[in-house]
């Protein structure tokens, strides 16, 4: 009779290598010896903008910088400071400010780090009759005091799920998933 | 058997209730003391609709409807000649400097400033108007102020007989309703700021606050222009006039005209390009003496009906934010059956939005305030935007 254990221990291994190839990446970095906790105030950046929608960076900026300052672990600069010291510094291009560029925008807004973006889907998806809303955006923070990148992650929200196909619903509304994405950011960050 | 006297004595007690109560009532019905007779200075009516309008024959309609009313109306040549000797082509606000030299020129007590916010003609009539007053002093305050927006379609009641057809017929209850309730309010039986109507479906969904560092009695506040991000042209001045309507309905908050917000600014030459900053509120508190300034940015406004802004608050001592939201709604937003509760106009919709930023907003104000015994009145305005 053949034992059990020889058929069941190459089965578990196999299934063991199914799921480490299914689960999602963690898509994000964290700079070990960054002291997140010594993070008070944050630049949110203007975010540059890959989708087809005009003002998605825009709006997706002014969810972030909200849900940030609404965690009240954080303050945010007013996007109007800013935009007023990217002026005064005579930045070229805010979404993909220098290494140098950051420790000048440091100093000129008293702020501990300055987040960047990318917002690379923004808008409605359609699959056949079904169609539903997508939020895809990157993030990343640097630190004031040396320039260097301590902290990046991207997520992407929406789609069509299984039940928009069946009921041909258009899914959830934009505000939404660009919480839901914003939301799933600052889980990263704050983890 | 009925016993005559005894009756006729309560009769008689009745008699005196009902007297009593008559007068009871006649008494809220005296005119403000120094307002039944104010002169009044009709600036022309501003555009803000995006769109062509006659605003003239606007004007010199509501000119008509304060008349019939037995206002006293400084109007036409003479606030034209005026405005030309001043220079002053900006007519939605009054400064300092306006009115007092409408109070020495014009003999005026108030001017009273009005916008057509929305004007569509064609397909299903749309209508908006707003006014407010602002006394003739150096420092202007708002007196009082109203507004209304409509589509034909809003009420079509059984059978669609209460469609209204013609953007005439929406203009002529415009601007009955706004010149009645003005009436009303200098004889002292109306409230000085309508308010929207609250609706729950139209809460921020995100808001931030944080304490007043210098909290005291009284607020006073200055709503900067908004950024319009949206097609709409004047989306910004609209969303950041229906924050002055809502906030001015607070007995302990001053709000500063919108006419000499402008002017500090272009005084001290302030550009608001990505929302607001320290300096402006550092201008805000040197030139206006406010404690809070008030900005944001405007992403969506359109007649779907849809609307999307970001409103944040400034400490003027700290240069701290103490309140941010972003609101963001459809008109049909909780509508399930036969369109029933829907919003058929974007400024209406903006208007309740901002109608419940402004409640939380002051809810959170006078928590931080320094004496407990003068918390917020009851509002005496309606909370319903009549129609």
């Amino acid at each position: 009779m053949a034992n059990p254990l020889r058929l069941t221990r190459p089965a578990a291994a196999f299934l063991l290598l199914g799921l480490a190839a299914c689960a999602s990446p963690a898509r994000r970095y964290v700079d070990q010896g960054m002291d997140f906790g010594a993070v008070r105030t944050v630049v949110v950046m203007p975010f540059q903008n890959l989708s087809r929608e005009n003002l998605a960076a825009e709006r997706v900026r002014d969810v972030f910088s909200n849900m940030l300052l609404a965690s009240s672990s954080i303050y945010v600069v007013p996007l109007g400071e800013v935009q007023r010291a990217i002026t005064q510094t005579g930045i070229q291009n805010p979404a993909t400010p220098g290494t140098e560029e950051v420790v000048k925008l440091g100093k000129t807004l008293k702020a501990d780090a300055v987040v960047t973006g990318v917002v690379k889907e923004y808008g409605e998806v359609r699959s056949g009759n079904a169609a539903g809303n997508v939020v895809s955006m990157s993030l990343q923070m640097f630190e004031t005091a040396t320039g260097k990148v301590v902290w990046s992650a991207s997520t992407t929200q929406g789609g069509i799920s299984m039940g928009d196909r069946l009921l041909g619903s258009s899914g959830a509304p934009m505000n939404q998933v660009t919480e839901a994405a914003v939301d799933d950011l600052l889980a990263k960050l704050f983890r | 058997m009925i016993s005559w006297p005894s009756c006729s004595a309560r009769g008689r007690a009745l008699g005196a209730l009902a007297a009593a109560s008559v007068l009871w009532g006649c008494a809220g019905a005296r005119p403000a003391p120094g307002r039944e007779r104010m002169r009044l200075a009709l600036f022309p009516v501003e555009n803000v609709s995006g769109v062509s309008v006659n605003t003239r024959e606007v004007g010199t309609r509501l000119e008509l409807e304060l008349r019939r009313r037995g206002l006293d109306v400084v109007s036409g040549d003479i606030v034209e000649d005026f405005l030309a000797r001043h220079r002053i082509r900006y007519t939605a606000g009054v400064d300092g400097e306006t009115a007092r030299a409408a109070r020495e020129e014009l003999g005026v007590g108030g001017v009273l400033v009005s916008s057509v916010d929305l004007y569509r003609s064609r397909g299903t009539p749309q209508f908006g108007l707003s006014a407010r007053l602002v006394s003739a002093e150096d420092s202007p305050r708002i007196l009082w102020m109203d507004g209304t927006e409509r589509a034909g379609d809003d009420s079509l009641g059984l059978f669609g007989l209460g469609e209204v057809g013609s953007v005439i017929e929406l203009e002529d209850a415009a601007l009955s309703r706004l010149a009645g309730s003005l009436s009303r309010f200098l004889q002292g039986t109306g409230p000085a700021v309508t308010r929207c109507t609250a609706d729950g479906r139209f809460e921020p969904r995100v808001f931030y606050r944080a304490p007043l560092s210098r909290p005291g009695p009284r607020v006073s506040v200055a709503v900067l222009p908004f950024v319009n991000l949206t097609g709409h042209p004047a989306a910004g001045e609209v969303i950041a006039l229906a924050f002055v309507r809502e906030l001015a309905a607070t007995d302990w908050i001053d709000v500063r005209d919108p006419g000499a917000v402008r002017s500090a600014l272009l005084k001290h030459r302030i550009i608001l390009e990505g929302g607001v900053s320290h300096e402006a509120a550092r201008v805000s508190l040197g030139a206006m003496e406010v404690d809070v300034v008030i900005s944001g940015r405007v992403h969506a406004f359109d007649g779907s009906p849809k609307v999307e802004f970001t409103a944040t608050a400034l400490d003027t001592w700290t240069n701290r934010a103490v309140w941010q939201s972003s609101s963001f709604n459809r008109g049909d937003d909780g509508v399930f059956f036969f369109d029933a509760g829907r919003i058929g106009t974007a400024g209406e919709l903006a208007c309740r939005m901002v109608r419940e930023v402004g409640e939380e907003m002051v809810r959170h104000l006078a928590q931080g305030r320094s004496s407990p015994s003068r918390l917020p009145a009851p509002r005496s305005s309606p909370d319903v935007k009549g129609r």
